[in-house]
Order: C-alpha cells, then structure tokens, then sequence
C-alpha cells in the first residue's frame, strides 16, 4: 500500500517536473531568440517586422518572471522531497564517490564537445547569414544580417523532395539488403571449419587493395545493367570487405560451444547465423549499419557518375548541385557572375542534410550495449 | 605479389588448421553438408567480388601501356602501345618524387601515432564518466563534425588562421609571439594541422567502434574488480583494455594498410603554393597531374605502385601482430 | 574429393565471368582511322543536304520533335529550369534539350561518359582546356563545324563571325565547335575600345588622401621629384606620383602608417594580390601588362614570360612590397599567400585593402559588398619605371565554353540548324532578352534597338522573371552584340548592377588585343603529350616558386631563388615547351596576317599616357 502512494506520488512529481522545465526552458529559449532577433539587422526587413519582433521580445521578457516562479516552485518541492538534497552530487548510482578526477574528466571531455558542436553553431549562423554579408567574413557565432533565403532558396525545388525520397529509399533498402550480405559472409569467414579458408581470405583481402580504376569499374557497372538503375544504389554496395572482417571478428568471439550446442541439436549453418548468432551481435552490427546507413546516406559520387536521370538525384548531390551553382570559378566571364549568389547556401544545404540523421542516431546506440563483442581475432 | 600471398596464406592454413581441427587433413573426411552451407555462403563474396573488384582489375594493364593522352580508356587499353615500365620510371624520376614519399609516409605515421590511440582512450574514459545522461550526450555530440564536408570545416580553420585577421594576429597582439606566425603557409606547420584538424573533426566517429566494444563489456567483471578493491585506472589497466584488445589490434592492422592513403579533400583544403613540398602526399599527386590531364597510364601506375605496397605492409603487419598476440586477421 | 572438384569448376566459372565481361565492357573500344592531317577521319550520316535560299533551321520539318542531350563540363554553369526562352526553343525547332553537368571539376564524368561511349549530341567545354578541345576533335569524338554546315546549315556562316570561326581553327582549316561569350571584330563599333581583362583597383577615401598628400608634395610647377629604381630621378606630375612603382611604393608606406589596424575602415594590406594557385597568380599577369612587358622579342618571335628580365624585374619590385615593413607590417600581407578565394574576397568585402590587383569581375559581388559598407572602389593604373604606357589585354577573348556536336549525335543535320538559330540575330536576342513582346520590344529608334516591356521591368529581380529565361541559355551568347543592342535607358538594372559592370571600364584607354598569346599548340604533333605534361609541371613548379621569391628576406635572396628557379625550369624541359609555343605562336601569326604583335611597336600606336587621371578615362563609365 505504502509502495503504491509512494510511486504515485514520485509519477506524479516527474510530471510536474517535467512540465516545469519544458516551460521555463522554452521561456528561456525564447527569450533569447528574440531578443537576438529583435538587435539584428534582417535582411529586407520592414518595419512592422521589426516591430513585431520588438514587441515578441518584450512579451517573453514579461513570463521570464513566471518561469523562474515555476523553477522555484519545484527545487522547493525537490528540497523538500530529498530533504539532503546535496547528497545527490556526491554519489552516483554506484555509490562511488565524487572524486576530482571525475570533475576533471567531465570538464576536459565538456570542453572537446564544445569543439565539436562550434562547427555546427558556425554552419548555423552561416546559414541564416545573408550572403553578399557574410563574404565580409566574420560571422562567427550569431548572423550578423538574418534571412530565411538561403533555406528557401534550397527548399522550394521539388527536386529536393524528390531527391530526398531517393536518399530515404536507398538508405532503408540498401543498409538492409547490404547487412545481410555482408553478414552471410563474414558468419562464414569466422567459422573455423570452413573449407577453403585461407583462400577464401586471400580472395577478399587483395580486392582492398588492388582495384581497375574508375572507369574499368563504370564500364562494369553498364555492362550488368545497372547504369542509370534506382539498383546501382544497392548492388555495388552490398559486401565490402572491411565491414565483413569487422562482423566475422564480432561473430568469432561468441563461443564455440553455443555452435556446438545447436549444432548438435540438429540445427543447420544457416539457421545458427540468422537464430543465434545475428541477435547475440547486436553492438557490431549497430556500428555496421551505422557505418552503412551513414554512408548511404552521405554519397553523391554514384549519382554523379552512374546516373543520368533526374528521378534518380540523391540527396547530397541534390544538394551539392545546389551550391555548386552558386559557388564560381574564377576566371569566369564577367556576365555571368551576375547570376551567382554566395557560400551562405551550401551551409542552409549542409544542414537540412544531417537533421535525419541525427533523428535515426539514438536508435543505433541502444544496441551498443547489448550483445557481445567486437573484434575477437583469430588465434 | 599474388603468389606471395597465396604460398603464405597456404602455409598458414596448415597450422591454423592443425589447432582447430586436429587430424582432420589426414583422413579427409568427406565434405557434410554443414560445409556446403558454410562453403555457399562464403562464395557469395566471391560472385559479388569476381564481378565488382575482379572483372575491372583488366583496367591495371594501362599502367604498362603508353596509354596517356586517350581519351577513351578502352581503346588505350585495347590499341595503345606496350611500354613496360615507363610510367613507373617517369614517376620514379619525377623531381618531387622523394618529398611526395616522405610526406606521404611521414604524415600517415604521425597519424598512426597519434589519431589511431586517442580515439581509443576517449571511448575508454567517456565510459569513465558518471552520468549516463551525460555519456550519451558526449557520443552524440562529438559526431557533429564528422557531417561537415572539409570543404567547410576546413574553411574554419582557414579564417581562424588567417594571418592578419585571426589567431596569428592575436597572439602577436597579447605579446605571446614575436610576429605573426604563419600557420598556414609556413610547411613545417602543415602536418600539425592535419594530425590537429582531422583529430577535431574524427575523434567523436573514429571511437565508435570502441565504444560499442567498451558497451558490451559484462558489468560484473567491473564489480567483481571492485570486490577486489581495484581502483578506477585498476579497472581501466585490467578489464577495460584487456577486453577490448582484439577490437584495437584489428584495427591496428587495418590501419597499417591503410598507411598510403590521405584524404585528399582535407589535405586539398590546406594545401598551398607556400606550404607545398611538405603537402604533397601520392594521392594529392595522381589527383592532381592524373585525370584532368588525360594521363591515366601514369596515374594507374602509380596507383597499382601504392596497392603493391599496402599489400606488403598488411601482410607484415598481420605478421607482425601475430609474432606479438598471437592474433591476426587470418 | 568430389567437393573440391565442383569448388574448382565453380571458381573456373567465375573467372570466365572476370574475363568475358571486361571484353563485353570493351567492345566499342575501336577507333576511327587518322587522316592526312592527323585528325580522325570522319564519317557523315547521309542527310538531305539543305539549300542556303533561306534560314536552315526553317528546313527542319513541322512536325519534328526530339529531345537532345547537352552535357556541359563545368560544375558552376547553372542548369536553366524550364523556361519561356527553352520554351520558344521548341517551338522554333523542334528540339528540347536535356542539359547535364558534373558535380565535381575533376574531369572524371567525362573520362566515363567518353569511356562508356555515352556521348551527349553536344558537349561544352571550357575554352582553356585546350588538350580536352584538340583530343576530343582528333580522336573523332566530335564533328567539325564546317562540314556539317556546309551540308545542312549554310546559313551559319553568315551568323556566327568568320574571325571565331578562324580563329578555333586547327592545322586542317577546320573548326570543331562553336564558343560562347565572344567578342568579334565584327561587331564591336567603330572607335569603341574594349574593356580590359584585369585591372587595378584602389579604396577611394584613402587614394584621395593621399591625393592630397601628393599634393603638398609637389613643387610650385606641380611636379615631384623622385629617385627611380635604377638610380636616377625623376620627376612625374603631382596626380601621377602613385602610378609610377617608386611613387605606389610611398603610397602604400604612407597609407599602411596611418590607417593599418583591423578596426573598422582600417586596412591590412596595402596591395592584394589573386589566389595563389599552382597554376600561378593571376594578378601577376594583370600587373606584367601594367608594366607593359612585352609578349614578343623585337623581331617578332615568341617569348617566354618568366624568363624575361622585365618580369624578374617586376617579381623583384613586389618581393621589395612584401618585405618592406611599415610598423612591423609588410605592404603586402603575408597572409595572402595562403589565402583562398573566400579570403582573398572577405578582404575586399571588407575595405581592407588600399590597392587590389586581384581580377576585378571575380570579386564584383565583394566590391559592391564594399561599396554598400561605405568603401567605393576605383579603377587606377601603374606603370613601369621608365614610364610606358600599360598594355592591358582587353576582354575580347575567343569565348568561355567550347560547344561541339559529337559523332555519336544521331541527328547532326537538326542540331547544326540549332546552332545556326541561336548564333542568328533572331536566336540572340531571344537568348539575351528573352521572348519578343513578351519582356522586350524591338524599337525603330537609332539608339537602342531594344527596350523592355513593362512586364519585364516590373518582374525584374523576383522569381516571376526567372520564368522569362533572360540570359539562362548563354551557351552560344554572342556578347557584342548584346552589349550593342542593350537598353541604355529603361534599362532595369540596379545601382549595383550598373558598379559593377563600371569597374575597370575607365581603363578602357589602355586595352588592346592580346588574343595572340592564347595561341592554340596543334595537338597532332607528336610531341604534343610531352609537351603537355611538361607544361603542367612547369607551371606548378612556376606557382610554387614565385611564392618564394615574392616571400624571401632580401633582394639577392630573391634574386637567387629566381636563378634557382631559371635553372629548375631547364631540368623540367621548359626548351620544348618554349619550341612548342614559338611554332604555334609563328602559325598563329600567319594566320591572322600580322608581322609585329605587341600593340606599343606597331604603326600607328599613340601613347595614350596620361598621369594626369590616375585613375584612367572615368568620363568612360556608362549609365547602363
């Protein structure tokens, strides 16, 4: 009974909690925006707009108070609630003890995630960045001139649409089919009874590093058909050689007597690959398809080469075709450089490309940590 | 170089194949059909190699054929003249021929040194930190950069370097140097910059893979440790690494054949005329002089050159790592 | 046993796979035969040859309708979106086309659509790839102009001018495509001197004060006196100090001491050159012209630029720019030599260069930048020290991109009468303006011929003219004529606009013909591949080693690093490539009639000289 009221009560306070911090963080959120917006010179900009982003301002100035009420409201009830509420910092669920090393990890490795989230920040600030401003250089951290253009321009093609559905298709499709493969292969490769081993291996290890060149490779691709073919996405990327010495590796380091097992229980090879082995991967094959779907997802060479038609865009070279013309050369006519714009697009484009992808992440890491390992090797 | 491999590969099967199953070469058992299965699957690579890798590897004749200038790589191919190695020796004789392989093995070992451990030690000591909310946010966040083209991640760099108007300008300012260091142009900097650059931007994606292997440690060898009374770095010396090991030595090997390729987008965004005799590496090279100057013959050979040699230096070091574990790739 | 048997008989087949499919792969490999001439022989499809009574593309049957692929090697052109101008195309014709391009400049597109006989009916290609253009004609990959139109559009040879047609022209008398953006004799009005290529440009506040510096300066004559570089003095009108090196020398000492900084309207440099590239600097070539450093030997021979004295004289006088310092900081920044294209403009866009040698149209967008942030910019010449007057190349290059028919073109006839369309005066001025009475009007006055409707105005600078297609198809554009018919008035152009295409015309005075220089080396010569894979590296070494030069310490440091270079050169064959040029450049001469080339040796040549307007004729700017 006691149990109950208690976990009641504790639903019903990360409830409140929740709801307390989504409100001040949008308070806050906002706040900032618009006083940001309100100081900044916006790109063709009338002055009812600046008027309605003044007022806006002013508005989120006013709840700023209520949110900070709320915020209040709650570490009373957390007090309350922990009522030595500063125990919380110093143990964590292991009940270990916060040392100073810990503090000194946490902020060495907090400063590297600030290196690694200023480029984003910078491409940001870019991209909202008028462009004929933005040449002067020194955007940094905030538009110095504010505009949507750069993301209209990009967006109102409804080739980017199309091109999109094809990165989508390509990516599903092709991450699948391609895991398959290659995990056919590499169960295989890491059995240690199979026949013909060491050739097999020699077979697959001098494709890494002897190839014909691109052209010898194009003509092959033409001459199985599949130029031009929504399938040249798929097919060529199928099975590459380093993803499958990274799954057999995973798969050489689940135990011998879990095959032996099944085996005497009178299962088949294939039936031990897909029943046992596949789930029993789980963090190898994540990292895999995180390897594949990325990189599916960021191709645009195939397109450029063995495509011709329109349908078949992807979406990075979609994208990159967006900038290219409006990048230039130098050395191009004068009246043709009136038709050119700026830089500022490709950042817009950069941008709307990686936003999927960093929808699809959280899915892959939950896999991380269950399974086995990666990378036993053969003894 | 085929034949080298085959003959090692050949007599590396005797023994492997003496460990794993004793006797079994002796009588020959016939073949169960567990061994067609596990046969069938693994010749799938074989069909998909055999036409994807195989087939276009006819492309590798232009490098013994005086085939520069065609337009058309089949009829070089098919009607050029037979050269021997005459690419190869206008390569060898090429005035920069000695600094491009310097820069090029120079570069890519420093990498080794340098970009191929720390990734690892990051994934070790994210796993160190306590919050878990905070964990996922670190392996989230530092793989950010890895979806920005160099083109503009470079262009970064590129600003904040800048001579008059960036860091260099700074420092002179806060009288930490001199005069303004030139960064960019000055050769001697520009292997730091890569190591430096591609460290910032590859870290988060290069740790990855050891961060699903750290992930699939058993928690309660940890807690056992800890029975034990075995400190942090204890647990980090003697569970950690140990267990991820075999991850780091595949890699290693993987890397060491990989010790002649640059990423030639990251090396082109810094690369310029001041900093050049230290930033021309082979791909920047065949990239370069190659195709847009319609000389394949040249730029296959000196390819097939880079191939023969990263063979090699796979091999040795499998060799190598095998000497040393136990363990190798095959 | 019998396991290893099958496993082998399976491997076997595979193989046989590796082998049968490259040969399937290969099979267009054949080539056609090589003429007398050393081009390819080339085979004409058997087409209905069309009179020369009237238009040819008024041959092409009513009810034709095909669509053509037009594959344009250069990842910046932008592909039209359907349009009225593509539109009116169709109509004309019969013929729509499907434009591709490639994403990356790297060539490889074309090396696997040449590969994978995929041939587009029309390749373009830029006209400074000259071994791509003579590769692709002698190989027989594409058809020449002439025959086709002599069989079946007579009529081009009256659209588009005989001097391009010549002037693309190899050994055989035969042109192989048609180039856009051109400027003709033909076309450019009596007494009109072109547009330079490059030129000088100067922040106008701090030109002007120095201006009034300069002023103080002088003597009661209004003169100063100076001791020129090789020791002597001289003395030179007040306006005119800053276009003599010694006097651009002061200038630039004297505006780097008071206004260098980072802050706001401060400079940090005092000249900005180009990107260096290692292809070289173009802002090397623009100030080689401001010194008037001849391309031709006194008798008329061909000669090489960076061995020339005079040039190594001018490498001497920027490397003095480079290491003279005012306040710790060199004239010109070191940070130009490591600066790209972004770079080289955010200094530009941000006024913060005094002077600027960097090519005036590539940077328009970043001087107009300039200009709206309160830093105009200005046209200004140099000169050498013995005082001749600049010979600046004028724009009138022979075009911009090369378009060529392929042989694999099924319908040669048809697209030859394309050709012939959009090069005719009908077909340019839908190029240029776009559909008649839709957003221009042809007016029966003098002067101009065209004016815009109403509509177009409006639209002008929204989405709704892009729809209208002005300009986007720009792939056979004349541009003389254009420039000769435009609107002057009602003309739609903004005030940035209207900067931008004023920028360096006010040295307009100095400009001359310089089209000798872009000879074309006959790729039929057999000698023609080495010579291409010496010139590459040449000029890679060229751009490595200026860098040097303008950078070293001291004068005979840069002296020593140019005989170093000299002698590196030798090394690199530069002997054949000088034997090359020196043919083609006596050829060329041949062909266009001409004894002495160099604008200032020739009959008839006036000083045009002027120290008095430093900045060139700006009575020359245009309202349109």
């Amino acid at each position: 009974m006691m149990e109950k009221l208690t976990d009641l009560y504790s639903d019903a306070y990360h409830r409140f909690k929740k709801a307390i911090f989504l409100f001040a963080g949008a308070i806050v959120l906002g706040t900032l925006v618009f006083a940001y917006l309100s100081h900044v010179q916006i790109d063709g900009g009338t002055e009812q707009v600046y008027v309605t982003l003044d007022v806006l301002f002013y508005i989120f100035c006013g709840l700023l108070p209520v949110a900070a009420a709320g915020v209040g409201c709650f570490v009373y009830v957390y007090c309350k609630r922990q009522k030595v509420w500063l125990s919380r910092f110093r143990k964590s669920k292991l009940n270990r003890r916060v040392g100073v090393f810990d503090i000194v990890l946490a902020v060495i490795i907090g400063l590297f995630c600030i290196l690694c989230i200023y480029p984003i920040v910078y491409v940001l600030a870019g991209s909202f960045n008028q462009g004929a401003d933005y040449s002067i250089g020194g955007v940094w951290i905030l538009p110095r001139v504010f505009t949507f253009e750069n993301y209209a321009v990009v967006l109102k093609d409804t080739d980017f649409w199309t091109s999109y559905g094809v990165t989508i298709a390509r990516t599903v499709l092709g991450t699948a089919l391609a895991l398959v493969f290659t995990a056919i292969v590499a169960y295989a490769m890491s059995r240690p009874n199979l026949k013909f081993k060491k050739t097999f291996y020699a077979i697959n290890l001098f494709t890494m590093f002897f190839s014909g060149g691109l052209v010898p490779y194009f003509l092959i691709i033409k001459s199985v058909g599949l130029y031009d073919n929504f399938l040249v996405y798929i097919i060529p990327s199928l099975y590459s050689v380093y993803n499958m010495i990274v799954l057999q590796s995973g798969f050489a380091s689940i135990s011998s007597d879990i095959h032996d097992a099944a085996l005497i229980d009178g299962a088949g090879e294939f039936r031990i690959w897909w029943q046992i082995y596949m789930p029993l991967s789980k963090p190898v094959l994540a990292t895999i398809v995180l390897w594949l779907a990325v990189g599916h997802w960021n191709s645009y060479f195939d397109t450029m080469i063995y495509t011709n038609s329109e349908e078949l865009q992807s979406l990075q070279y979609f994208l990159l075709k967006a900038v290219q013309t409006s990048s230039m050369t130098e050395g191009m006519p004068p009246e043709m450089m009136e038709r050119l714009s700026s830089q500022t697009l490709s950042l817009a484009a950069i941008i709307l490309s990686i936003i999927p992808v960093f929808c699809f992440f959280p899915l892959i890491r939950k896999n991380f940590a269950s399974g086995i390992m990666v990378g036993s090797l053969k003894g | 170089m085929v034949d080298e491999i085959l003959t090692r590969t050949e007599s590396e099967a005797e023994t492997s194949d003496n460990t794993a199953q004793k006797g079994d070469r002796k009588i020959r058992k016939p073949w169960t059909g567990n061994d067609w299965v596990l046969v069938g699957m693994a010749s799938l690579s074989v069909i998909f190699l055999a036409v994807f890798a195989y087939a276009p590897l006819y492309g590798l004749i232009l490098a013994f054929k005086d085939g520069d200038g065609w337009l058309n790589i089949s009829q070089a191919i098919s009607v050029a003249d037979w050269c021997e190695f005459d690419n190869f020796i206008a390569f060898f004789e090429d005035p920069d021929f000695w600094d491009i392989i310097l820069n090029t093995l120079g570069l890519n070992l420093l990498q080794l040194l340098i970009n191929f451990p720390l990734p690892i030690l990051f994934a070790v000591f994210t796993a160190e930190l306590m919050s878990d909310q905070y964990k996922k946010f670190v392996q989230t966040v530092t793989f950010f950069p890895h979806f920005i083209s160099w083109a503009v991640y470079g262009g970064i760099f590129l600003s904040l370097f800048a001579l008059d108007t960036g860091l260099p300008a700074l420092l002179q300012q806060w009288g930490l140097t001199d005069s303004k260091v030139d960064i960019l142009g000055d050769p001697d900097y520009f292997w730091w910059i890569i190591i430096g650059t591609s460290l910032l931007k590859g870290m988060g994606w290069g740790s990855v893979i050891y961060v699903a292997a750290i992930a699939a440690i058993p928690q309660e060898l940890y807690e056992a440790a800890k029975m034990d009374g075995a400190n942090r770095f204890h647990k980090i010396a003697y569970i950690t690494i140990p267990s991820i090991a075999p991850t780091i030595t595949l890699f290693f090997i993987l890397s060491v054949s990989g010790l002649l390729n640059n990423g030639i987008e990251h090396l082109l965004v810094f690369q310029n005329t001041s900093n050049i005799e230290r930033s021309e590496v082979l791909d920047t090279y065949i990239y370069k002089y190659g195709i847009p100057d319609f000389r394949y013959s040249y730029a296959t050979a000196i390819g097939l050159l880079k191939s023969i040699v990263s063979l090699f230096l796979l091999v040795s070091g499998n060799w190598v790592c095998k000497k040393i574990s136990g363990k190798g790739i095959y | 046993m019998k396991g290893r048997r099958l496993l082998t008989s399976f491997l076997a087949a595979v193989c046989a796979g590796v082998f049968v499919l490259p040969a399937a792969a290969c099979g267009g490999g054949n080539m056609p035969p090589i003429g007398d001439d050393g081009m390819a022989e080339l085979t004409y499809p058997d087409f209905e040859e069309t009179p020369s009574d009237k238009n040819s593309w008024e041959y092409i049957p009513e009810d034709n309708d095909m669509t053509i692929e037009w594959y344009v090697d250069v990842s910046s052109w932008p592909i039209p979106a359907e349009n009225d101008v593509l539109r009116k195309i169709k109509e004309e014709t019969g013929i729509s086309i499907h434009f591709t391009t490639p994403v990356q400049d790297d060539g490889q597109k074309l090396a696997t659509i040449i590969a994978g006989d995929d041939l587009p009916d029309i390749i373009s290609t830029m006209t400074s790839k000259t071994q791509t253009l003579a590769s692709l004609a002698q190989q027989g990959y594409v058809y020449d102009i002439n025959t086709l139109a002599e069989k079946w559009a007579p009529t081009l040879f009256e659209n588009v001018p005989e001097d391009v047609m010549e002037w693309w022209a190899y050994g055989n008398g035969k042109t192989y495509g048609i180039p856009n953006h051109y400027y003709s004799y033909e076309d450019i009005p009596e007494g009109e001197q072109l547009q330079p290529n490059g030129g000088m440009m100067v922040r106008k506040d701090l030109f002007d004060a120095w201006q009034a510096h300069a002023e103080e300066m002088a003597d009661d004559s209004g003169m100063i006196s100076y001791e020129a570089l090789d020791g002597s003095t001289k003395s030179v009108e007040w306006q005119g100090y800053i276009t003599t090196p010694e006097g651009f020398k002061e200038a630039a000492s004297w505006v780097m001491g008071k206004y260098y900084g980072s802050g706001k309207g401060q400079i940090t440099t005092a000249l900005q050159l180009s990107q260096f590239t290692d292809q070289g600097n173009a802002s090397l070539e623009w100030l080689a012209q401001f010194f008037a450093i001849p391309f031709e030997t006194q008798d008329g021979e061909y000669e090489y630029r960076f061995t020339q004295e005079e040039y190594a004289g001018m490498l001497y006088w920027l490397n003095d720019l480079c290491s003279t310092r005012v306040g710790g900081n060199t004239l010109i920044s070191r940070d130009n030599f490591t600066q790209t294209y972004d770079g080289v403009g955010s200094v530009i866009a941000g006024g913060k260069a005094f002077a600027t040698l960097a090519t005036p149209q590539d940077y328009q967008m970043h001087f107009a930048t300039a200009k709206d942030d309160g830093y105009e910019y200005v046209s200004m010449y140099i000169t050498n020290s013995n005082g001749d007057a600049p010979v600046l190349a004028d724009i009138r290059g022979y075009g911009y991109l090369m378009n060529m028919i392929t042989t694999d073109c099924e319908r040669p006839d048809l697209v030859i009468k394309l050709f012939d369309y959009l090069s005719s005066e009908e077909g340019q001025r839908l190029v240029c303006f776009g559909v008649e009475g839709e957003s221009w009007n042809w007016t029966d006055e003098e002067e101009p011929k065209i004016a815009y409707t109403e509509d177009y105005l409006a639209l002008k600078g929204t989405q709704g003219a892009a729809d209208l297609g002005l300009m986007t198809m720009d792939l056979l554009l004349n541009y003389q004529y254009y420039d000769n018919v435009q609107p002057r008035t009602d003309h739609g152009k903004t005030e940035a606009e209207v900067f931008r295409s004023n920028l360096k015309r006010p040295l307009s005075v100095y400009a001359y013909d310089y089209n000798l220089t872009h000879f074309v080396v006959d790729a039929t010569d057999e000698r023609f591949q080495e010579y291409n894979n010496a010139l590459t590296r040449i000029n890679a070494l060229i751009g490595q080693q200026t860098t040097k030069i303008l950078q070293a310490a001291s004068r005979s440091e840069a002296e020593q690093i140019y005989q170093q270079t000299v002698e590196l050169l030798e090394k690199r064959n530069l002997a054949l490539v000088i034997e090359l040029n020196s043919e083609a450049y006596r050829a060329t001469k041949e062909k266009l009639g001409i004894t002495v080339a160099w604008p200032a040796w020739q009959e008839g040549y006036v000083d045009p000289l002027d120290r008095t307007q430093p900045n060139g004729d700006l009575s020359l700017y245009r309202t349109y």
